[in-house]
């Protein structure tokens, strides 16, 4: 049985962007026998904080691994310690950026099941010259990673090429500025 | 007492094709993702899952299509001379989302010990807000299904694992 619900909208829709300024990158990179003992580190700086806002990492033909991690900069020295503590990777191969990044984030409705939209942000992008890092579309969220100092414009723009629905006012609470 | 984490919910995907886009091979990284990004777009091609660090790493994209829609996505690479040497079809993959993540390393740690002592290749993963996605073999998918659910405290009445339905977006015809 096939259902069919129309949904049209002039312009992409979304639940609103996130900046989170000052970042740290942490790049681990892992041999393909290394990954049992990266998630025992793992497991191990799990301190009951929220420590990450975004970790990506992808695999080459050789099944070797390169982990990355943004988190603000108040948790760096406990990533950094953690890294330097355990050496049960022989390569050895971790650090945390010298240089901050900038994270945009955002989600939309079934982001994650309609084409176009990572197209759409990248010209977007495009149209202001804003030099992208690194980005992920997982589910239905879309991370931008970035230069320093890009964040806010991004946003901007991003906010312009995009339409963020505005709540009712009797649907506003006290939070709502 | 259980040292499972309790988690709300786990999903595999259907099957997917993973798209790599070389980094070595012109034209540059600024140029060549929103090129793909482009085509599949144009051919109404979803993208379900996509990494990229071409400004921080040399790694190949990685990008995942649904397997139905490899037949298009070929035929349109194919015809874009400066895109063709840069795109190499990869494997069968799918996606195990397990949420929430609350920002854990923990529950990653857990996640990768589980599937590596599995015997689970992990292709790539990627957090979104409230959720992790591992990308894995899509013929181990199920098995990765059965590792991470040993791992985690799932609730009583947990949605199914595989979606009953499927979102695809079209455009109408004009």
């Amino acid at each position: 049985m096939e259902t069919i619900a129309v949904y049209w909208e002039p312009v992409i829709r979304t639940y609103g962007f996130h900046l989170v300024e000052g970042q740290v990158l942490c790049q681990v990179k892992l041999e393909p026998d290394e990954i049992g003992a990266w998630s025992s580190i793992l497991q191990s700086m799990d301190s009951g904080e929220p420590i990450f806002r975004m970790v990506w990492a992808h695999a080459d033909q050789q099944q070797r691994i390169k982990f990355f991690l943004l988190c603000d900069d108040e948790y760096r020295h406990k990533v950094q310690i953690c890294l330097e503590r355990h050496t049960g990777l022989k390569t050895a191969n971790g650090r945390t950026s010298t240089d901050p990044v900038d994270l945009v984030y955002f989600h939309g409705p079934h982001f994650g099941d309609r084409y176009g939209i990572m197209d759409y942000t990248l010209e977007t992008l495009a149209q202001a010259r804003v030099p992208l890092l690194a980005a992920a579309c997982s589910v239905a969220t879309i991370y931008l990673v970035l230069p320093a100092g890009w964040g806010p414009k991004t946003k901007t723009q991003l906010s312009t090429a995009f339409e963020i629905p505005l709540k009712k006012p009797d649907e506003r609470t006290d939070r709502d500025t | 007492m259980s040292d499972k984490i309790p988690i709300n919910g786990l999903k595999l995907s259907g099957q997917l094709i993973v798209l790599y886009v070389d980094a070595q091979i012109q034209p540059p990284p600024s140029a060549r993702l929103p090129r793909l990004c482009r085509l599949l777009a144009q051919h109404q091609i979803n993208i379900a899952y996509l990494t990229t660090a071409g400004g921080i790493d040399s790694q190949p994209d990685l990008c995942c299509i649904d397997t139905e829609d490899l037949p298009a996505a070929i035929a349109a690479i194919e015809e874009d001379a400066n895109l063709q040497p840069c795109v190499r079809i990869g494997e069968s993959v799918g996606l195990i989302t397990f949420y929430p993540h609350h920002s854990s390393l923990k529950l990653i740690g857990k996640a990768l010990q589980a599937l590596s002592e599995g015997g689970i290749r992990i292709h790539g993963l990627a957090s979104s807000i409230s959720a992790l996605s591992v990308l894995v073999d899509f013929e181990r998918l199920d098995r990765a299904g059965e590792l991470l659910d040993g791992c985690f405290q799932m609730p009583v009445h947990a949605s199914p694992y595989k979606a009953e339905f499927k979102v695809r977006q079209k455009r109408r015809p004009a």
